[in-house]
């Protein structure tokens, strides 16, 4: 590549260097001669092979080096050196592509975000399409017209009307649905997904019902419903 | 059939939901409106019996428990509401109280 950009070939320079150097003495007599190079100057190629001898040339040193080897002064001198079109291609392609890497971030943080956002809704959504799926259910089964009730979210009560509380966890059972006939108790309905536990509800319906809470109240008319011993609620399970 | 509507059920989030991962997340909304439902008289008396027993996993938030302004801004702003809001962050109140300024002066 280098030699591409100098001109002349390696074996050219060498020789052409090799040429420059013999018509030079040694080192120790060029001490008064030897011109001062900057780094940059001193960086390349041509200057790396020849550093002993072409460092530090005067301007009169710099013209027989340029008349010997035919090299330019920006070659001689190692000033000037232009970036290959390869290399100046690569900074904007770098740059467009952390562009592109931080514009992809951004859309998919901003997307995870509005994802969590939505994740209530959704599930609010889904828990009232399985409890709407299960009241079209419920409707046909114990029809309005035959004279049944769906009561929906009731309380286990005691026989006086009073919210019974389980003693073991301080809190009460509410039911998702509650078929009474003629204000007579049918049915209790609890409705979930496909995987949900239910056995620490199921226990503490047990446990209230156990100690009590065998009444449901209807909201219309105020009247109290017994549930039988012997009725458990049932539990559905939706998607 | 008694005809109650049913806003939010804390079961619809947790253990039924998708990534809901607790509980006590799962109640965190409801315990915000229900608050603010109250600071803002727009309970029933049911709801207020409901209230005093605690939000637990068995807590719903249906329109009995509400008055008619209750009942009102709810079914505006509920929705609305849930969508602004994210199981990792406190709920923002904001569109309520928003949505309570405009109702009141309209």
């Amino acid at each position: 590549m280098m030699k591409e950009i100098l001109g002349p070939t390696l074996e050219q320079m060498e020789t052409k260097e090799d040429l420059a150097l013999n018509k030079l003495d040694s080192r120790s007599d060029l001490s008064n001669t030897i011109p001062d190079f900057s780094d940059d100057e001193k960086n390349t190629e041509s200057q790396e092979r020849s550093d002993n001898s072409v460092e530090g040339l005067t301007v009169i040193e710099k013209d027989k080096v340029r008349e010997e080897t035919g090299w330019s002064d920006e070659i001689i001198v190692g000033e000037g050196l232009k970036e290959s079109p390869l290399q100046s291609s690569i900074e904007p392609i770098e740059n467009s592509s952390l562009e592109c890497v931080k514009a992809q971030n951004e859309l998919i943080a901003e997307k995870n975000n509005v994802e969590k956002i939505e994740q209530i809704e959704k599930n609010r959504e889904a828990g009232a399409n399985r409890e709407d799926l299960a009241l079209k259910d419920l409707e046909k089964e114990f029809p309005e017209k035959e004279g049944f009730k769906i009561e929906r979210e009731q309380f286990l009560r005691d026989k006086d009307g009073n919210i019974v509380k389980d003693s073991e966890t301080g809190k009460a059972r509410r039911i998702d649905f509650i078929i009474t006939k003629d204000g007579e108790f049918v049915k209790s309905v609890e409705v979930t997904s496909e995987t949900a536990p239910k056995e620490v509800q199921v226990a503490k319906e047990d446990r209230i019902r156990n100690e009590g809470g065998n009444f449901i109240k209807d909201r219309d008319t105020g009247q109290l419903s017994e549930i039988p011993k012997e009725k458990k609620t049932e539990i559905r399970r939706y998607p | 059939m008694s005809n109650i509507e049913v806003y939010d059920k804390v079961s619809w989030h947790f253990p039924e939901g998708q990534n809901c991962p607790s509980l006590k997340v799962a109640k965190e909304h409801f315990v915000a409106v229900m608050e603010w439902l109250k600071e803002n008289n727009l309970l029933s008396d049911e709801g207020k019996e409901v209230l005093e027993l605690g939000v637990d996993s068995d807590f719903s938030i249906t329109s009995s428990m509400l008055n008619p302004k209750g009942n009102e801004i709810l079914k505006k702003y509920y929705l609305d509401w849930l969508r602004s809001i994210d199981y990792t962050n406190k709920p923002n109140l904001t569109l309520l109280n928003d949505g309570l300024k405009m109702t009141q002066n309209s």
